[in-house]
């Protein structure tokens, strides 16, 4: 890995290219919170191929540019508390076990929203959040089974070295 | 161990296959979401005849989903009730994700306005609206 920096701006551009793409895609089901969560494809990707704090680093830089871009600064507090505790478990998960990157993909998809979850419920002082747990549970395991299933194939096909 | 030199090389084969504990782990998952569904759904209304709206922990007033009419939430948010129906019409926040929650009917519900921090859920009791009341708030 001679050119980590070039190859880590690469990484975060298609991360952010991808998050750009999603949200250009209306993807509503009734329950805010629920997508597709594209731009973890990158993130996965990185983590398979490199180390968590790669993957952690071009994910907070993805966070930043796409939130300040697209979303309110409320938004990106939301998605840095998903993304800090989907990456710790996916961290774990890819270091200690042999787990799939559709398995690893799913914890972190469904982490990802427990700590949505988690923080919204703090901001309101109340758990009312909790009525959406259900739907974001099931969410959080499809958006993971594909993101999963895309990072295999896409791991599978890209030149070793990226 | 497969992280060592995961960038130099093709990941091996087996380290792609979905391994039997991850369709447990993702059984479990889909299973507490039943459990958490079906815990929701029963400990719900089936006869909700009236919404509640919270701001910021705040009660801030009970309103009949029999009555059309709508409901100014803090000069942030409108509430509309229209044929036993509630939702959100208006919301000042960015992302105006409560104005696409499912409508409170008689089934209850929750709609979460979380940049606002108000919530509008459905309630049982046919609860006494006092809009002069609520007006002060």
């Amino acid at each position: 890995m001679k050119q980590k920096t070039a190859v880590l701006g690469v990484f975060a551009a298609a991360a952010i290219i991808l998050g750009y793409v999603e949200s250009l895609i209306p993807f509503f089901v009734g329950t805010p919170g629920i997508k597709l969560g594209l731009a973890n494809l990158a993130v996965l990707l990185l983590l398979l191929r490199h180390n968590v704090k790669e993957a952690a680093l071009v994910s907070v830089v993805r966070i930043l540019v796409i939130g300040f871009l697209f979303g309110s600064l409320f938004s990106i507090l939301y998605s840095l508390t998903g993304a800090a505790l989907s990456l710790c478990v996916m961290g774990l998960l890819s270091r200690f076990t042999d787990m799939s990157p559709i398995g690893i993909s799913v914890a972190g998809g469904v982490s990802h929203n427990v700590g949505q979850l988690l923080a919204a419920a703090l901001v309101l002082g109340s758990t009312h959040i909790f009525y959406y747990a259900p739907a974001l549970l099931v969410a959080g395991v499809v958006a993971g089974i594909v993101i999963g299933t895309l990072t295999r194939e896409i791991d599978r096909r890209l030149p070793p070295g990226f | 161990m497969k992280k060592e030199n995961a960038a130099e090389q093709a990941p091996a084969a087996a380290f792609t296959v979905m391994k039997k504990k991850e369709f447990i782990m993702i059984g479990a998952i889909l299973f507490t979401a039943l459990l958490l569904f079906f815990i929701r759904e029963l400990s719900g209304t089936d006869d909700c005849l009236s919404i509640r709206i919270t701001a910021a922990g705040q009660v801030y007033g009970e309103y009949s989903l029999l009555q059309d009419r709508v409901i100014d939430i803090n000069g942030t948010n409108t509430c509309e009730i229209k044929n036993g129906e509630a939702r959100m019409t208006d919301a000042s926040c960015p992302d105006h994700y409560c104005m696409e929650q499912a409508p409170i009917g008689r089934n209850g519900g929750t709609i979460i306005c979380l940049p606002n921090k108000i919530i509008i859920e459905g309630v049982s009791a046919s609860g006494g609206n006092d809009p002069e009341v609520d007006a002060v708030t």
